[in-house]
């Protein structure tokens, strides 16, 4: 009786051994697939029921000694195509609905299958939240170019860069020939500094002269700066309008006629450094760089003659920004104020406003508006 | 002894006849003529416009180095990422990420506008019906240089050509990929291309020189009649976004 059962056990110690070996091999095969394109880290739910693709527990706890060598797995030619093995996506998905019933227990392993069946899972939820901030970008995905909803690219906050290339006129933007020659490129090197220019603000060569609102709804005419000649009639025209106002301005001009040869000698020594050719001689054009500017700031205005250009550019009253100073944003302090359908930004006595430059916001500094 | 001059004197008519010699004015060269450009580079350049001309809708993306010129004379270099997306004849969006602009170009048909993604802020302006109308508005009139752009033209073969000379200097590789290394000259810029040797002969690589700034695009990618939705071109203000005008450009600048 006793020798009957000891067969009896032995006999089914040998048959879990061979069960046992069976899936070892199973399990080799298994994972020599699974290499190559990452089957076997599937993540099966709970339930789902199988275990062809991966190894049973069993095959861990065994010593390595007693694996089968690579001898015991079929030779490639034998073994079926890793497709077939592969069940459909959709078998391994479980229904959307199952997904959802999952308690609060079993969500992250829930989060995981989404995860392994959808690796942009982690890029679509961050697209989906910065869908909600705004901005977009094309995105070339495939052969689909889609929108991405969020994001400037991770520029957002970096250093703000100038145009290098100072063709712009912004003399529309300040409006009136009284201040004749103020066109963008009078403070050229200005542009650069970005927030806050390092030149001493020039003192104002002319006293309150009353501007009519910029207007940028007009197209604007050809931007030949005004001569001086222009500059008197306009000033004359501004007269009708401020008639202390135009007389100071008038008195005001030999000022910036002595000026103009400080400002001219200030340009010819800011000139040296860049070796970009000069742009062609314009006697009509303002004077390059006031006089306080540090000689690495650059002029555009080419070469000048004395008795044509203003010397210093005109500020506001009580301002520190000659109209025309650009900027790359507003300097720190300054707030935005609406005035009509234009936003400004202003500062204290200084009125900037936004214009689009070469793919960028400039901000210029204008005489202040009325209204 | 009387003394025979007359060595003397013909000694003195060589010096002078030397001396008449050195001052002569050189021959005149006249400006060598300008190469033209070979037959391979433009064989070249026709296969790689023919392959973009075939394609109604093109997307493309280019890492770009452009030097610039700082306030203080010093050369830096900005980087930037542009995507560009053209659906012929009359859908255009450029997305550019750099250093320099943060901004999306569209063109409807009907319009651009050029929308600076850090500020919010957005500029409109009424376009020609057509790319190569919007991409001259743009440069020429707006101050917004697509130089890219030609590669989106009717006429890219003929613009690119135009005035040029050049020729293939060499069997190269970009990135592994076989190319041909083109070197050429249109008017004070030099450029050069490297372009696919095989396949459709896209580009890979252009260099440009002008001023002795150089401005380098890598093309990183190329879709051809990729499904795009007309959304893409058209523009929607966000919240909160402000118009504002473009700056007038100079009259010398354009």
């Amino acid at each position: 009786m006793i020798r009957t059962a000891l067969l009896a056990a032995t006999a089914v110690l040998l048959v879990a051994g061979t069960t046992a070996e069976a899936f070892e091999r199973g399990g080799g095969r298994g994972g020599g697939r699974g290499g190559g394109g990452g089957h076997g880290e599937f993540q099966r739910p709970a339930g789902g029921g199988g275990g062809a693709h991966r190894a049973p527990p069993a095959r861990q706890e065994r010593p390595a000694a007693q694996r089968p060598a690579a001898a015991h797995r079929p030779p490639a030619a034998q073994r079926p195509p890793a497709a077939a093995h592969r069940p459909p996506a959709a078998a391994h998905r479980p229904p959307a609905a199952a997904q959802r019933q999952p308690a609060a227990a079993q969500r992250p392993q829930a989060r995981q299958n989404i995860q392994a069946n959808n690796p942009n899972a982690r890029a679509d939820a961050q697209q989906r939240v910065a869908t909600a901030r705004g901005n977009n970008d094309v995105n070339i995905s495939g052969n689909n170019v889609v929108v991405n909803r969020g994001g400037a690219g991770g520029y957002g906050g970096g250093p703000v860069y100038v145009h290098d290339d100072d063709d712009f006129d912004f003399g529309e933007a300040v409006v009136g020939g009284l201040i004749g020659g103020v066109v963008g490129g009078v403070v050229g090197g200005a542009i650069s500094s970005a927030a806050q220019p390092t030149y001493a603000a020039p003192p104002p060569a002319y006293a309150a002269p009353t501007y009519a609102a910029p207007t940028y709804a007009a197209p604007p005419p050809a931007s030949a700066a005004p001569t001086t000649t222009a500059d008197t009639s306009a000033a004359q025209a501004a007269a009708g309008q401020s008639q202390a106002a135009a007389g100071q301005a008038q008195q005001s001009a030999s000022d910036a006629q002595a000026a103009a040869a400080r400002a001219e000698a200030a340009a010819r020594q800011a000139q040296q450094p860049a070796a970009q050719p000069a742009a062609a001689p314009q006697a009509t054009q303002p004077a390059a760089a006031p006089p306080q500017q540090p000689p690495a700031q650059p002029a555009t205005g080419g070469q000048q003659t004395a008795a044509t250009q203003p010397a210093t550019p005109p500020t506001a009253p009580g301002g520190r920004f000659a109209y025309g100073t650009k900027f790359a944003e507003p300097p720190d302090g300054c707030a935005d104020a609406q005035m009509g359908p234009i936003t400004y930004s202003r500062c204290g006595a200084d009125w900037l406003q936004p214009y689009m430059a070469g793919g960028q916001v400039v901000w210029v500094a204008v005489p202040p508006p009325q209204g | 002894m009387p003394f025979d001059r007359r060595p003397l004197v013909g000694l003195l008519l060589l010096l002078v006849a030397a001396c008449a010699q050195q001052p002569a004015p050189p021959p005149a060269t006249g400006t060598p003529p300008a190469p033209a450009l070979s037959p391979d580079a433009a064989a070249a350049l026709r296969r790689m416009t023919n392959a973009l001309q075939a394609a109604t809708t093109i997307a493309f993306r280019v890492d770009v180095l452009r030097e610039i010129r700082t306030a203080d004379g010093r050369i830096a270099t900005l980087s930037a990422r542009d995507t560009v997306v053209a659906r012929k004849p009359d859908r255009m969006r450029a997305d550019l990420r750099g250093d320099a602009a943060v901004a999306n170009v569209f063109f409807d048909g009907q319009r651009v506008v050029l929308e600076d993604n850090r500020s919010g802020f957005y500029a409109v302006a009424a376009s020609p019906p057509t790319i190569d109308g919007a991409v001259a508005l743009l440069s020429d009139r707006l101050g917004v240089p697509l130089p890219l752009a030609v590669l989106l033209r009717d006429d890219a073969y003929e613009e690119l050509t135009r005035n040029a000379s050049g020729e293939v200097l060499s069997e190269s590789a970009v990135g592994g990929v076989p190319a041909l290394h083109l070197r050429m000259r249109t008017g004070d810029i030099d450029w050069e291309t490297w372009v696919e040797r095989d396949g459709r002969g896209l580009p890979l690589l252009t260099i440009l020189n002008r001023d002795g700034r150089r401005t380098i695009y890598r093309f990183t990618e190329w879709r051809f009649d990729p499904r795009v939705n007309d959304s893409v071109f058209r523009f929607t203000p966000a919240p909160g976004s402000r118009q504002i005008p473009f700056a007038p450009l100079r009259e010398s600048a354009r």
